[in-house]
């Protein structure tokens, strides 16, 4: 189980062609314990999915590094990074998932690496959907799914591993208030579980339960520790 | 020059090869020189992620290598001989090419045994995710990059000499050694007997310490193997062609490493040259897992399996190549009763 993930003078550059090139973000230092929902904000185009794709092992930080507990999993070798990333849950703001599959069948996929039986991979999967309450949607195709529909989908393949780290990009962005609350149970339980959260998002509702909140400002993440900010 | 499907397949191997491992090899250049492991700048980050691009390159540049390198022994073996005129196996072809084909396969085959064991190191500093053998793979890298490009302009040169006008006389090359007595090499004097001794010996002290490092691998008996598995290629490569050869062209005396790839003795020269190779490397590379698990505990477990693992090979592969130099000997002495010499 991870202690939580720590960012370690992150810089990401964006570059173009001609030498053009764009800082998204610099110099970010945080701490994503284990235990804790951490909220990050910001403007769009501020960095967030990236950053929470760095988090995830997806892309490589231009500078600095991401270290679970004390080792710098960002420098790893690329099949131990990819080893790593079997313990990370992550919900892509635009879903990323596969339209033709059924719900049930998306969210068995993080699950074969784990060479279970079938009949229990696709129990665990059963279970992950009607923790969205959506286990009435595990057989039909995605492409049939609203937009809400989809990202409880998408929420339940993240967590149907129970990965150690849960990132979540917007993950409430479809919902209505029901649906809201659903996904945000489900948040708090990973974070009672002693998993590390990091969500980044737009919704003023997160902040309610999240327990640490990052902001980004000009390029840079700064802890927002105002009364406002905390769960 | 022959403009042949397959010299051009060679050609186009050798410059793709060239040019990835070319590009890892500035790659590692720029690891030795700016490296700095404790660091997380910019330019290390940088450096990291194309580090790992370059044992990318240098996989492929070294698979297009080897990969050239077979094409080219078909090639004097089998293709060329038949449009040279006058040859009829590969000795006949590197009189063609006039003393450059010989420097391009000793150049290529050294090269070869660099490349396999910085893919050794390679494999091993995979096993751990900070990579703790990054800066000792580039040298060994950057060790083999001249090999490469020596014995790919070697090849060239010896290509570019083949002359489909020009006859050879590939027996006269072998049989006009003996015409005049103070002209052979030293090694055609040596008797049969002495060859024999040597090959037998050497195979059962290889033997013995490929399983003595199976069993137990560390310093000693990889040091044993490794000294053993340089040794023994030359042993049992003399013995099979001064000795055992004649016994598989079923001929009283014919020293002609070459034209045991030809179809006619089963192409027995592929299997059995290449598992005296296999030996040399997989000995050597015993040898080099054990020092650098040694020098380095993130790896010591992998590399003591992969020390323990290139033993067994060694032991294998010596078995086989006995066993394929030796059967038709043993058929001789079944059959007749007496050994080809009397």
């Amino acid at each position: 189980m991870s202690e939580g993930i720590f960012c370690r003078d992150l810089e990401l550059v964006r570059r173009g062609s001609r030498d053009q090139e764009r800082t998204i973000f610099t110099d970010v230092n945080a701490d994503f314990p284990a235990g804790n929902i951490t909220l990050i904000t910001g403007p769009a185009g501020s960095g967030k999915s990236s950053l929470l794709y760095i988090l995830a092992g997806l892309i490589r930080p231009t500078r600095g590094e991401v270290l679970d507990g004390e080792e710098a999993v960002s420098r790893w070798l690329t099949p131990h990074r990819d080893l790593w990333r079997k313990g990370v849950g992550i919900v892509f703001q635009h879903f990323q998932l596969f339209a033709d599959l059924t719900a049930e069948k998306n969210v068995m996929i993080p699950l074969l690496p784990k060479k279970w039986p079938y009949r229990r991979i696709r129990n665990r999967a059963n279970e992950a959907l009607e923790r969205l309450s959506a286990g009435h949607l595990s057989q039909m195709p995605v492409h049939l799914l609203s937009g809400g529909e989809r990202q409880r989908v998408a929420v339940a393949r993240a967590l149907a591993a129970d990965p150690a780290i849960l990132l979540a990009d917007e993950p409430t962005a479809h919902q209505d208030p029901e649906g809201m609350k659903i996904v945000m149970d489900v948040f708090a339980e990973a974070r009672d579980r002693a998993r590390v959260v990091v969500i980044a998002a737009h919704d003023p509702r997160i902040a309610g339960i999240a327990d640490r909140h990052y902001r980004f400002i000009d390029g840079r993440l700064v802890h927002d520790r105002s009364p406002e900010s905390q769960g | 020059m022959i403009a042949h499907p397959i010299l051009m397949a060679i050609g186009m191997a050798d410059l793709l090869g060239l040019g990835l491992i070319l590009s890892a090899g500035w790659i590692a250049g720029d690891v030795l020189l700016h490296s700095n492991p404790d660091g997380r700048d910019r330019r290390q980050i940088a450096l990291e992620a194309r580090s790992e691009r370059g044992g990318l390159e240098a996989r492929w540049g070294a698979g297009l290598f080897a990969f050239s390198t077979l094409l080219l022994v078909i090639a004097v073996t089998r293709i060329l001989p038949e449009l040279i005129p006058g040859a009829m196996c590969g000795t006949g072809v590197f009189q063609a090419m006039q003393g450059a084909g010989f420097r391009a396969f000793a150049l290529r085959f050294i090269t070869l045994l660099l490349l396999y064991l910085w893919h050794l190191l390679d494999r091993l500093n995979r096993t751990s995710p900070r990579g703790p053998l990054t800066e000792t793979c580039a040298r060994m890298l950057l060790i083999a990059l001249p090999g490469a490009v020596l014995g790919i302009f070697d090849t060239f040169k010896a290509v570019s000499l083949l002359d489909l006008e020009r006859p050879v006389d590939c027996c006269a090359a072998l049989y006009d050694r003996f015409g005049n007595g103070n002209s052979l090499p030293f090694w055609e004097n040596i008797p049969d007997a002495f060859w024999m001794g040597g090959f037998m010996a050497t195979g059962i002290l290889l033997i013995a310490a490929g399983i003595w490092s199976f069993l137990r691998p560390g310093r000693k008996s990889a040091a044993l193997l490794a000294i053993f598995s340089l040794i023994w290629p030359f042993a049992a490569a003399g013995a099979l062609i001064q000795v055992l050869s004649a016994y598989h062209y079923q001929v009283l005396s014919h020293p002609c490493p070459w034209c045991l790839f030809l179809p006619e003795h089963w192409r027995v020269g592929f299997f059995l040259f290449a598992a005296l190779l296999g030996g040399m490397a997989a000995g050597t590379a015993a040898l080099l897992s054990i020092i650098v698990g040694q020098r380095y505990p993130a790896i010591r477990e992998p590399a003591r399996i992969m020390s323990r693992r290139a033993s067994g090979w060694v032991v294998l592969l010596s078995i086989l190549f006995i066993i394929g130099a030796s059967f038709p000997a043993l058929l001789w002495r079944l059959r007749h009763g007496v050994w080809i010499g009397g």
